[in-house]
């Protein structure tokens, strides 16, 4: 009997991992458990259930309130080792990739981090993950009887919820104080979109010559009803769109029907993230642009003349 | 040390007391340029190398790979490629008329 333990600091990471769980378990011969940690852990095992955990372990000690990754890889060590866990399953979000660095140390596990899916042979469980910056694709085992694994974002689809149900079980965990404290938090300029469900995707790049030009990529996306993405340059350094909006290694992975890449050079960290579009198309004017070896159709063009003529076109069909 | 993390939702400063180990982000700085002066000074630093021996550590000591690379490879790209180029009105009237077939476009 294979024991996985899951457990994402956003609950959505959660859920794709449960899902991912309640479809391997029967060839695992596995049971499903789900780690709930602070303030209103308890009120969320409903949805954890309905996404496929057999148990739950939960706790809202005052200690867990904020999250720190030394005292959540204590309460998660204890609840691994305590209950014969083996397999434990992190969602690689910033704070879950630090965690489970930590908690492997601790539970004497090889650990696999940004791990982008797992797959079965036989017993084994084979990871694969972007390596040297994204420009290749690994597939590994890890060796040691005790694995953790930390899974990206969107590596699984979530499955549909049932009404699913199990046993919660409140953990009493004996916990230290963290060796940082978190003295402020600042929110971030709220952009609620969400490229990740997006069916249309248009991205723009450094092609852009001022911040002024979007209204050229807006006409496009809103004739396409699509959402806006851009290369790390536009979300970063210059901030001309929020960082939600950044797509590939560091940003979203998406995986929309229709993705229209307007003035960017296809560097592996931003096309890791639209890979996995159904059509790709690019408009760039340099012809040996690398995007070009990664789309259906392209566009030798400037942007400024093609994008225009493009959006005339588009409201004519 | 105070450091500010950018977390998913949230920015967080964070305060440790010494020794601290930070990990930070790429693009955090702007590397200067060094001038000559500091170029040739560079040169006549000490450089100290360490090795197995001077940490007191054998090979045995390095050969716990937890991880078995199966295979590592470039991802294969599975794409038509249909690039256009010249006359752009005729070029956006294709590719509109490919889109339309391939069933992207929404009504
Ligand atoms: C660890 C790491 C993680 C990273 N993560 C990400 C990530 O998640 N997402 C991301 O996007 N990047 C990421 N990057 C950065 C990435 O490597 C590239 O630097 C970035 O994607 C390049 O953006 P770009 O294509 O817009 O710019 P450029 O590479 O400068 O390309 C601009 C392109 O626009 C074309 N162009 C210019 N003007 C016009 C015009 N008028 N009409 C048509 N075409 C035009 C040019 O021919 C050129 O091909 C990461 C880098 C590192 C090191």
């Amino acid at each position: 009997m294979t024991n996985i333990l899951i457990y994402c600091d956003i609950d959505e990471g959660a859920f794709e991992l449960l899902s991912w769980g309640k479809k391997v378990k029967d060839s695992l011969h596995a049971t499903i458990s789900a780690v709930l940690l602070g303030k209103g852990a308890k009120g969320k095992a409903a949805d954890y259930f309905a996404y496929g955990a057999d148990k739950i372990y939960w706790s809202e000690q005052a200690a867990l309130t904020d999250f720190y990754a030394d005292v959540y890889a204590d309460a998660l060590f204890q609840i691994a080792n305590t209950n014969d866990h083996d397999i434990v399953l992190i969602g690689s979000t910033r704070r879950g990739k630090e965690l489970a660095a930590r908690l492997a140390q601790k539970m004497q596990a090889g650990c696999i981090t940004d791990a982008g899916g797992i797959e079965l042979k036989g017993q084994d469980l084979v990871v694969h993950r972007y390596t040297l910056g994204g420009n290749t694709l690994s597939s590994e085992v890890l060796k040691t009887a005790k694995k953790v694994i930390s899974v990206l974002p969107k590596s699984f689809e979530k499955s549909v919820k049932t009404a699913g149900q199990g046993e919660a079980l409140e953990v009493s965990l004996t916990l230290k104080e963290p060796k940082t404290k978190i003295v402020e938090k600042k929110g971030k300029a709220g952009d609620a979109v969400s490229l990740e469900d997006a069916q249309t995707l248009v991205c723009i790049g450094r092609g852009l010559n001022k911040k002024e030009d979007l209204p050229l990529v807006e006409t496009l996306a809103k004739t396409l009803n699509a959402e806006i993405g851009c290369t790390r340059p536009l979300s970063h350094e210059w901030q001309w769109l929020s960082e939600q909006r950044e797509v590939g290694l560091s940003g979203k992975k998406c995986k929309p029907r229709l993705c229209v890449e307007l003035g960017i050079s296809g560097q592996i960290q931003h096309t890791v993230g639209i890979r996995d579009s159904k059509v790709i198309v690019a408009v760039n004017k340099d012809k040996t642009a690398p995007i070009f070896e990664m789309v259906d159709y392209g566009i030798v063009g400037d942007i400024y003349e093609v994008v225009p003529k493009l959006s005339e076109k588009l409201k004519t069909v | 040390m105070k450091a500010t993390r950018n977390m998913e939702e949230s920015f967080e400063v964070v305060e440790a007391a010494l020794p601290v180990l930070a990990a930070v982000t790429s693009g955090i700085n702007e590397p200067r340029i060094p001038s000559l002066m500091q170029i040739l000074k560079a040169a006549r630093k000490p450089l100290q190398e360490w090795n197995a021996a001077a940490l007191g550590l054998t090979a045995a000591d390095f050969a716990q790979n937890e991880t078995e690379v199966l295979s590592n490879l470039a991802p294969v790209e599975q794409r038509k490629k249909i690039i256009y180029e010249g006359k752009i009105d005729e070029n956006i009237t294709s590719l509109v008329d490919s889109l339309i077939k391939e069933g992207v476009l929404r009504g």
